[in-house]
């Protein structure tokens, strides 16, 4: 019953039910998949993703678990250890840090100490990003602080495709994956092809080609990419757009070969500059693709700032279509 | 870089006589620089010692550009002239086309900004980036369509020096020239019916004994006629400069014509001698 519709006309779905409709066939493909977190089973999850699975899977599968990141995500490691297919829901990535220790230190480190004894077949999945007007503490983007940590796959689905089909890799991967779903993206509606029932976790994938400038980005911020990419053709400017897809291991040849066809690069990023996945993409261009660059780099990313409650702040603080015109435009028609 | 003829805009160094803490005397041949006719030596007109050279050999420099400068040993003069220069007469004002003087950006201590894929293909293309005035990327930066547009625009990259003429060059060069000299110069024809019985005679007598190398041709007595008549009647040997009659003392002659496809055959016939006779003569061919 939950098998994709393969032979139905493109489905039109939001971001939200993409997601939704992953958990229920990893639920329905493998007895060892269980999903545990705050407010999923009853309430339906903090963002509506798992209404209705407790009362499809179970209250076994659908467990609710007590306000404490660090206990239900340390539960998931060893049960992963113990041979199971966890998916822990953390809210968002702002509570992830309560769980640093079982992320960081236990998830990450098992497989590597352990010989290889133990796998850790573990995914997280969490919202990140801001724009809901929810405050400081709710709004951050930290997923380039564990794009930083050997041994963790991080993703960042920003199709209603890569919603739909990247846990099954993620559930096939033996060490932890985590899953940065953003905010903002699970009311928007897109087509799900009728064709695709996989896609890869490893590859960057162009999403707009163009000649003149790349904007590279990922998650919530590709949307506001290929808005500014609609505006840039407006006034004659090219520009590839590129979905990161992966932050970790980033795909560099993906990057590489976009800023060797265009020769000039913004990075787009809602974490702060500063020791930021952007300034690693960067410097991976900087390193590899020197020669190709026919401009400096450009970065769109936060202000350094924690993110402001009031609308136009926080508007004003992320980055914006209109940002990454004018980044762009400075490097392909300057004056 | 001294004028060493009208037409001539620009010489390659290629050979230094001296170097810096080498005395020099006026008169001495202290460089040899080419041209678009040939090498041809640089004279010194001061004495002193060598304190600097600013052109290295290879270099391809403006005509007014200093060469190297000399400290004059002793007199009045300034301590330190730049002494080629000086000597050098102003580049006459000349007809052909000018190239624009070259902004001396990558010399002048102000760093270029130029784009790595910009830098990468102007050397592949031996594109000179000084030569590029203007840069279209950020903050005035020399992009790869600035290196493109200054590539297609068909200016020929600047002699990497290269040793040796360029003989399309060389054609052009001779042409303008002859055209200027036709146009500028007043030409006037006489015409006058002379016994050479006596001179032919001399040269027959002359040339008897001597081994082919040595024997000279009748044109050489007409070469030391024009140069008696000069010397006798200098108002015929000069020119016009601003309103006046201004002479020019009698040196060399120099005979040129063309006698191969692409080669050009000077006959420089010297002074030699309070006497006037131009006794020795030496050809050059290129």
């Amino acid at each position: 019953m939950n098998a994709p519709q393969a032979n139905a006309a493109a489905a039109r779905m939001t971001y939200r039910e993409a997601c939704k409709q992953a958990l229920r066939q990893a639920l329905s493909a493998d007895p060892r998949v269980f999903l545990m977190g705050e407010d999923i089973g009853r309430y339906g999850g903090c963002y509506a993703v798992t209404k209705g699975l407790l009362e499809e899977f179970g209250e076994e599968r659908i467990r609710d678990t007590p306000l404490s990141e660090s206990a239900f995500v340390g539960a998931g490691v060893g049960a992963a250890m113990a041979g199971m297919r966890p998916i822990v829901e953390i809210m968002t990535v702002n509570f992830s840090l309560l769980a640093l220790d079982q992320i960081v230190n236990n998830a990450v480190t098992i497989p590597h100490m352990s010989g290889g004894q133990f796998a850790i077949p573990l995914v997280i999945r969490m919202a990140t990003g801001g724009g809901r007007r929810v405050a400081a503490q709710h709004s951050r983007s930290l997923e380039g602080w564990y794009a930083h940590i050997p041994g963790l796959r991080v993703l960042t689905p920003a199709t209603i495709e890569d919603a739909r089909f990247m846990l099954i890799g993620a559930l096939a991967d033996p060490n932890p994956v985590i899953i940065f779903e953003h905010v903002m993206l699970y009311n928007m509606e897109g087509d799900l092809a009728p064709d695709v029932t996989a896609v890869n976790i490893e590859r960057a994938k162009v999403r707009r080609a163009g000649k003149d400038v790349s904007l590279i980005t990922y998650g919530g911020s590709l949307f506001k990419a290929l808005q500014a990419a609609d505006s840039l053709a407006s006034e004659g400017i090219n520009a590839e757009v590129v979905d990161l897809r992966v932050l970790r291991p980033l795909d560099t040849k993906t990057i590489l070969e976009s800023v060797a066809r265009t020769r000039r690069c913004v990075i787009i990023d809602e974490g702060w500059r500063s020791g930021s996945i952007s300034a690693e993409i960067g410097m991976r261009i900087a390193e590899e693709a020197f020669f190709e660059l026919d401009a400096p780099l450009r970065r769109v990313c936060a202000r350094e700032t924690p993110i402001p409650y009031a609308a136009h702040l926080e508007d004003a603080c992320l980055p914006q279509p209109e940002a990454i015109v004018v980044a762009a435009r400075e490097l392909v028609k300057p004056s | 870089m001294p004028a060493l003829g009208a037409d001539m805009e620009a010489g390659t160094l290629v050979e230094w006589l001296f170097k810096p803490g080498d005395r020099v005397k006026s008169g001495d041949v202290i460089a040899v620089v080419e041209t678009q006719k040939g090498a041809i030596e640089v004279e010194i007109f001061q004495d002193g010692v060598v304190s600097n050279i600013l052109v290295s050999v290879g270099e391809r420099v403006p005509v007014g550009t200093v060469l190297a400068r000399i400290d004059v040993v002793e007199g009045a003069a300034p301590p330190v002239a730049e002494a080629v220069a000086v000597a050098a007469k102003p580049a006459p004002p000349t007809l052909a086309e000018a190239p624009p003087p070259r902004p001396a950006v990558a010399r002048s201590g102000r760093r270029l900004k130029v784009t790595p894929a910009a830098r990468r293909r102007a050397a592949a293309l031996n594109l000179d980036l000084a030569a590029i005035v203007k840069g279209t990327g950020l903050e005035g930066s020399i992009r790869l369509d600035d290196v493109e547009a200054a590539a297609s625009s068909a200016k020929p990259a600047p002699l990497p020096a290269k040793r040796g003429l360029d003989l399309s060059v060389m054609r052009k060069a001779i042409a303008a020239a002859m055209s200027r000299s036709k146009r500028e110069i007043p030409h006037y024809y006489l015409t006058e019916t002379v016994d050479l019985q006596a001179a032919s005679s001399w040269i027959e007598h002359f040339n008897a004994e001597k081994p082919p190398i040595e024997r000279i041709l009748p044109a050489v007595l007409f070469l030391k006629a024009a140069a008696l008549a000069l010397r006798d009647q200098p108002q015929l040997n000069g020119a016009y400069e601003n309103g006046a009659f201004v002479p020019i003392a009698l040196k060399n002659l120099i005979l040129s014509g063309v006698v191969a496809r692409d080669s050009l055959f000077l006959l420089i016939c010297r002074r030699s001698g309070d006497d006037g006779d131009s006794d020795r003569s030496r050809s050059v061919f290129l």
